[in-house]
């Protein structure tokens, strides 16, 4: 992180200095090299098992396992009908939970969303040829490329900006904040910015909401800012607390069995003093004791809760979560589109002194009506605001008359409009 | 907001436009001030009329303009908000805000929701604080603003680590982190791929009621599943102890093999339908979690009182039926298989219930019937055809009517253990 604090901090010559690149961008050699020190420009991303171990590793926990030795004890004492109903019961439970989250699996994936891979990127020729820009995939960008951003482009990787213009960028996957962030490329002085704050870098994962911008990138894949979050997440889950109970009540089943089994050899052996038939009928009461049904009356009422629950909006990836989710009593979440509805409104119009004032409404409307750059979101929710207050539908008789758009050195804008020549900021 | 102060010389007032004094720079820095202290984000407007001959504007035509007010804007609480946190709190269901907003913002949203905003934690005051210090703090905070992705995943560690089951919901990259770390990821299906991998469960809308709807099927699971466990393990455990003593003192097996195993499947066939089961309000008012102290004092108390009424049987077939020799086995076998199996059965209509059976709890229509049928089908298989296959002879009638005075005493003794349980050491 303290990497992304140091593009932000230096001058732009300087920046392309420390990345051995140029304004013109990469000869096709160099980029070629990078790609492969650097590796491919793309976030880790869970690994799909194949079918078969996904199947095999259902039996690895330990209900299964204890019921698998457990037939084996009575495989090898000659039970061999329980055997036989205990391994039954193991792969026909295994088999339901495995279909039922792989279905569900399935359908979380076919829910995805498609997202353009293209880069604008400007890459240098033969020498003394002009650099050229192309349009490339983004997994093969590399650092030091210099990119084009432009309105609705994702953001390919780590950037730090070489030359900006009213370029807004929405950080929301990063940060949460729905508004909109003003990025220039201008050196950063300050040292306090959270990493998302900084003013001159923009994010992989994030995408540009209105501007253009030349950028050059600071770092690709698993370096960048996304794929540091990215790469913590992926890997094997903790136990949850469904998982954790079900292992405390194979214990204390165990333990029950560890006084019960040699209480019944000891007592068999000594009244019927036959040893080996009590070591018999010792295992055969281990074996009476395994929940054997267990895991089946579990994944039962489990995927009847998944199909009941996707009759409610709900769709369970993990049947395991439906416990965690009846036993939960602190529901974290975040604020945007939860409690909020995700948009931004126009809520108050008020004069200096905070009073409601509609004339103040009126001015902003025509501002925001009559300007022909970019509605961003302010304006949109203007308008939207201004509709429901359909006394203000008075503008058909003002005539726009002329325009100073919006720039980030005044950081103002203003429309002249003709009635009684009224002029507003 | 400076920009535009900075091109004006007058301020609007109803009474017209009046020349920008320090005195009213006060009174806007005050009223701005409150705007952003509200959570909004605001712009100042300001205008001026200008002569008409003058056809093409430039950036230093803005000046001189009178300061008129100024719109402010919000991202606003979703209506739903409110009354879905208070319904997750009747269900016990505390709900936490953990944001990378600012606290300003997160403040005024929760306020108007009904969140508690008196206890607010920041990112960088995390940052400060080792893990256990953290524990200590997080139950109590509402709200946790400017947290970066770690740092709510650190959050969630926290309060686990105080026996909470937490539950986090979010649909950015930024929460992935969280979402692993969470007893249960919750995310929506128009949230990031990154979210949506790492959640266990997936809203089609994102909306509090719909959770609220989930954890009240996730409790009837649970429920259902905790009846199931400890139904069967005391069940088995009763089992094992009467057959335990039984084959010490018995001339011949209790029960023969094929009887346990045919035993054994029709019990197995009659749980299956708790799965349909209904669960009482009263445990679904409350999170429920594994308790397994409970459950090994179930399986401990219900077990052994199934034992006595086993023995009851054995000493019923032993003095008054007279089997004590292994050509009377069948017969004592048969008694067994029958009491087993219909006391096994019933039973669950005590145990799957905090309350009064029937009275005041009825169980679902399925189980009911499943119940009921394998009853009679225990009770006809020593009449049947393949009573024969199955080692049975034919019962005497009077024997029925030790078996009713049985099953009766033991439903009985067992619905008040289960209440002196319940009493004693709370629902589970």
């Amino acid at each position: 992180m303290n990497q992304i604090h140091k593009y932000s901090n230096l001058e732009i010559a300087d920046v392309l200095q420390a990345l051995h690149s140029s304004q013109d961008g990469l000869p096709a050699l160099e980029a070629k090299k990078r790609l492969a020190k650097f590796g491919l420009n793309v976030v880790a991303s869970e690994k799909q098992k194949p079918l078969f171990l996904q199947f095999l590793s259902c039996f690895i926990s330990p209900l299964p396992l204890l019921l698998l030795s457990l037939s084996l004890v009575a495989f090898f004492t000659g039970e061999f009908r329980g055997a036989e109903v205990i391994v039954l019961m193991v792969f026909l439970s295994t088999s339901l939970a495995f279909a039922q989250e792989y279905r569900s699996s399935k359908s979380a994936k076919s829910l995805r969303a498609m997202v353009s891979t293209k880069a604008s990127v400007l890459r240098m020729g033969a020498p003394g040829s002009p650099a050229l820009t192309i349009e490339m995939e983004m997994s093969q960008l590399v650092p030091g490329d210099i990119v084009h951003l432009s309105a609705g482009d994702m953001i390919p990787a780590d950037l730090r900006l070489l030359s900006a213009k009213d370029l807004f960028v929405n950080q929301s996957s990063l940060t949460g904040e729905s508004m909109p962030v003003e990025k220039h490329a201008g050196k950063n002085l300050a040292t306090t910015f959270s990493v998302p704050e900084l003013p001159n870098i923009c994010f992989m994962g994030t995408h540009v909401i209105s501007g253009a911008a030349v950028a050059v990138v600071i770092a690709t894949g698993g370096d960048t800012f996304f794929g540091s979050i990215a790469s913590s997440i992926v890997g094997v889950r903790e136990l949850t607390s469904f998982d954790q109970g079900i292992q405390k009540f194979i214990w204390l089943i165990i333990r029950i069995m560890l006084v019960m089994v040699p209480a019944v050899f000891l007592i068999n052996g000594f009244v019927k003093g036959n040893w080996m038939e009590a070591l018999l009928f010792a295992s055969a009461v281990a074996v009476g004791l395994a929940p054997e049904m267990l895991p089946m009356l579990v994944t039962i009422n489990l995927a009847k809760g998944a199909m009941a629950m996707s009759r409610k909006k709900v769709i369970v990836k993990r049947l395991n979560a439906i416990q965690n989710f009846g036993a939960m009593d602190i529901l974290c979440t975040d604020k945007t589109g939860t409690l909020t509805q995700d948009k931004v409104i126009l809520e108050r119009h008020v004069d200096i002194y905070g009073k409601d004032d509609d004339r103040v409404l009126e001015y902003a409307y025509l501002n925001s009506h009559y300007q022909s750059g970019l509605k961003n979101l302010l304006d949109i929710a203007v308008l939207e605001h201004a509709e429901v207050h359909k006394r203000l539908h008075e503008t058909d008789s003002y005539l726009k008359v002329d325009e100073i758009p919006f720039d980030f050195q005044r950081r103002r804008m203003s429309v002249i409009v003709e009635k009684t020549k009224h002029r507003i900021c | 907001m400076e920009e535009i102060f900075s091109v004006c010389d007058r301020v609007q007032k109803s009474s017209g436009a009046l020349t920008l004094k320090p005195l009213h720079i006060e009174e806007v820095n005050r009223v701005v001030n409150d705007l952003n202290e509200d959570g909004f984000r605001v712009i100042a407007v300001a205008y001026k009329e200008v002569s008409s001959d003058q056809l093409v504007y430039e950036p230093k035509d803005e000046s001189n303009l009178i300061l008129s007010g100024y719109i402010a804007f919000l991202d606003p609480p979703k209506e739903s908000a409110a009354p879905a946190i208070a319904s997750l709190l009747q269900y016990g269901v505390e709900v936490k805000i953990l944001t990378g907003d600012n606290e300003v913002v997160s403040r005024k949203i929760c306020h108007d929701v009904g969140l508690s905003v008196d206890r607010i934690m920041l990112g960088s005051q995390i940052e400060a604080m080792t893990d256990l210090e953290l524990a200590n703090k997080a139950e109590a905070a509402t709200i946790f603003a400017k947290l970066s992705p770690q740092q709510k995943a650190r959050v969630i560690h926290a309060l686990q680590s105080k026996n909470h089951v937490v539950g986090f919901m979010g649909d950015g990259i930024n929460d992935g982190p969280a979402l692993k770390a969470a007893d249960v990821g919750i995310s929506v299906d128009t949230a990031v791929d990154i979210a949506k991998e790492s959640a266990d469960i997936i809203l089609l809308e994102k909306n509090l009621l719909v959770i609220k709807e989930g954890i009240i099927e996730g409790r009837k699971v649970f429920g259902n599943i905790i009846k199931y466990i400890r139904m069967s393990a005391s069940s088995n455990f009763g089992n094992m102890f009467s057959v335990l003593g039984a084959s010490a003192f018995l001339p011949f097996l209790p029960m023969a093999p094929v009887q346990i195993l045919f035993n054994n499947l029709l019990y197995d066939f009659s749980q299956t339908s708790v799965a349909t089961d209904t669960v009482d309000e009263e445990y679904l008012s409350q999170p429920r979690k594994w308790e397994i102290a409970n459950i090994s004092r179930y399986i401990l108390t219900i077990g052994p009182i199934s034992s006595i009424f086993d023995y009851l049987t054995f000493g019923l077939m032993w003095f008054i039926f007279d089997c004590t020799t292994p050509e009377r086995a069948g017969l004592f076998q048969t008694a067994w298989f029958v009491e087993s199996l219909l006391s096994q059965t019933l039973i669950v209509h005590v145990l799957r219930t905090g309350k009064i059976p029937f009275l005041q709890s009825k169980p679902s229509l399925p189980l009911l019937i499943t119940t009921v049928v394998i009853c009679i089908i225990g009770a006809y298989l020593p009449y049947s055809a393949l009573a024969p296959a199955l080692q049975m002879t034919a019962l005497p009638s009077i024997f029925w009517l030790y078996l009713v005075i049985i099953l009766v005493v033991y439903l009985g003794l067992t619905q008040m253990a289960k209440a002196y349980l319940i009493r004693r050491f709370g629902l589970d």
